[in-house]
């Protein structure tokens, strides 16, 4: 009887350090970003960022101010500020997940990306991401954040259907400027 | 242990071993029982011989053997795979040609900045990179780990893209892009012609534990070389 007890007490313990194993978090989550997710239009407020995607183009050429190349390019026209700093906060990330890669915002042309955000006081423009020749992506993500190292701090996620969108010829960025939510 | 199993061995051994022949027994019954002495006296000394010793015999066995076959003579180390000018070489993270080499007296919008006693040496690769995320290129990425001159004291100096002149470039995966490597060299160290050999290596990707987080391409290992004629250019890009 009592052997019978022990058996099944110890297959329960294994049983239950199966679940334990099984619900516990992954190491890194414990640093894990806080995502706040938005749709295409709506302003996504974050600890220190908040951003609104006013558009979505695509272009086999883009522009801005004299550097012009050609590829094939998503624009993304943003309207973005910090919430509680000036000093020292950038839009320092901006990716685009799609087709099991990711893509950092082009740092080739002018544009918004890397560029010093204002407490509440919103600036907009655009952000040009650079993608393989031949890849039409359907669902993509963007991520924006202070910085590329995500860790432990608000991360703004918008889902862009880029699938429906016909390419232009040559598209502009927009001119980064001052704006209004 | 080795010596207490010694007496039982040996007493185990001894009647099967000592046992007499039976008598007048022919030359066949003569060589079998000959054949059984010997070898139960082979296993006699056998027993004699402490466990504690069969290791080191083992070892030096193991090191005859492999002496027979070179044992611990230096290896050659397999040549490296010579590419041509423009050949394609696929790592992890990157599928690269060298395609050209330049040697400037300076080189504006490069990044690079020669001493007097310097000129720059450029080298056009084309770029995609393989890997599932983008890779910065400049002095501090992984990029000066993968490429070596055969020229004495070249400095990595910087990476521009060729079309629009970026500096230290980010390579979005599956995005092709012809970039300068530049270096600065001695002044006099090459001239117009001559050829120098460019050592690829792949790099392996690392991810950062423990109190280092975050993935990086590093641990060089080299894979390929590519000769090539360096072309002197006054000044132009």
């Amino acid at each position: 009887m009592s052997r019978r007890i022990s058996w099944l007490a110890g297959i329960a313990l294994v049983v239950a350090a199966w679940f334990v194993a099984f619900a516990t978090p992954a190491e890194d989550a414990r640093e894990a970003p806080f995502v706040v997710r938005a749709e295409v239009g709506q302003k996504a407020e974050g600890r220190d960022i908040a951003a609104r995607v006013d558009g979505l183009r695509r272009a086999d050429a883009v522009t801005a101010a004299r550097w012009r190349a050609e590829g094939n390019w998503l624009i993304v026209d943003l309207t973005v500020s910090s919430r509680v700093t000036t000093s020292g906060a950038f839009l320092g990330n901006a990716t685009l997940h799609a087709d099991g890669r990711a893509y950092y915002a082009s740092e080739r042309p002018t544009s918004l990306h890397r560029q010093r955000l204002y407490a509440d006081l919103p600036r907009s423009g655009s952000i040009a991401f650079e993608l393989p020749p031949d890849l039409t992506p359907g669902i993509a993500t963007l991520r924006l954040g202070g910085s590329t190292d995500e860790r432990l701090d608000s991360v703004l996620e918008i889902t862009l259907d880029v699938g429906g969108i016909a390419p232009g010829a040559e598209e502009e960025l927009r001119t980064t400027q001052w704006s209004t939510w | 242990m080795g010596t207490s199993e010694q007496p039982a061995a040996t007493s185990v051994a001894a009647p099967s071993g000592t046992a007499p022949s039976p008598a007048g027994g022919g030359a066949a019954a003569e060589a079998t029982s000959a054949r059984r002495s010997r070898l139960s006296r082979l296993r006699a000394a056998g027993d004699r011989v402490p466990t504690k010793w069969f290791a080191g015999i083992g070892t030096a066995a193991f090191l005859v053997a492999t002496a027979a076959f070179g044992g611990l003579n230096a290896v050659a180390a397999p040549a490296l795979p010579v590419l041509a000018a423009g050949e394609t070489h696929t790592n992890e993270l990157y599928a690269l040609a060298v395609e050209k080499g330049f040697l400037f007296d300076e080189l504006p919008g490069s990044g690079a900045y020669p001493a007097d006693d310097e000129q720059i040496v450029a080298l056009r690769v084309r770029f995609e990179n393989v890997w599932t995320a983008p890779e910065s290129t400049g002095t501090l990425s992984s990029m000066p780990k993968m490429f070596a001159l055969s020229v004495p004291d070249a400095t990595f100096a910087s990476t521009v893209r060729i079309d629009d002149e970026t500096l230290s470039p980010w390579l979005q995966p599956g995005v092709p892009a012809v970039l300068a490597l530049v270096w600065t060299v001695p002044r006099g160290a090459l001239t117009d012609g001559d050829e120098v050999i460019v050592t690829i290596s792949d790099l392996s990707l690392h991810t950062g534990s423990f109190v280092a987080s975050g993935r990086w391409w590093t641990d060089p290992q080299e894979a390929a070389t590519v000769a090539l004629p360096i072309e002197y250019l006054a000044g132009a890009e």
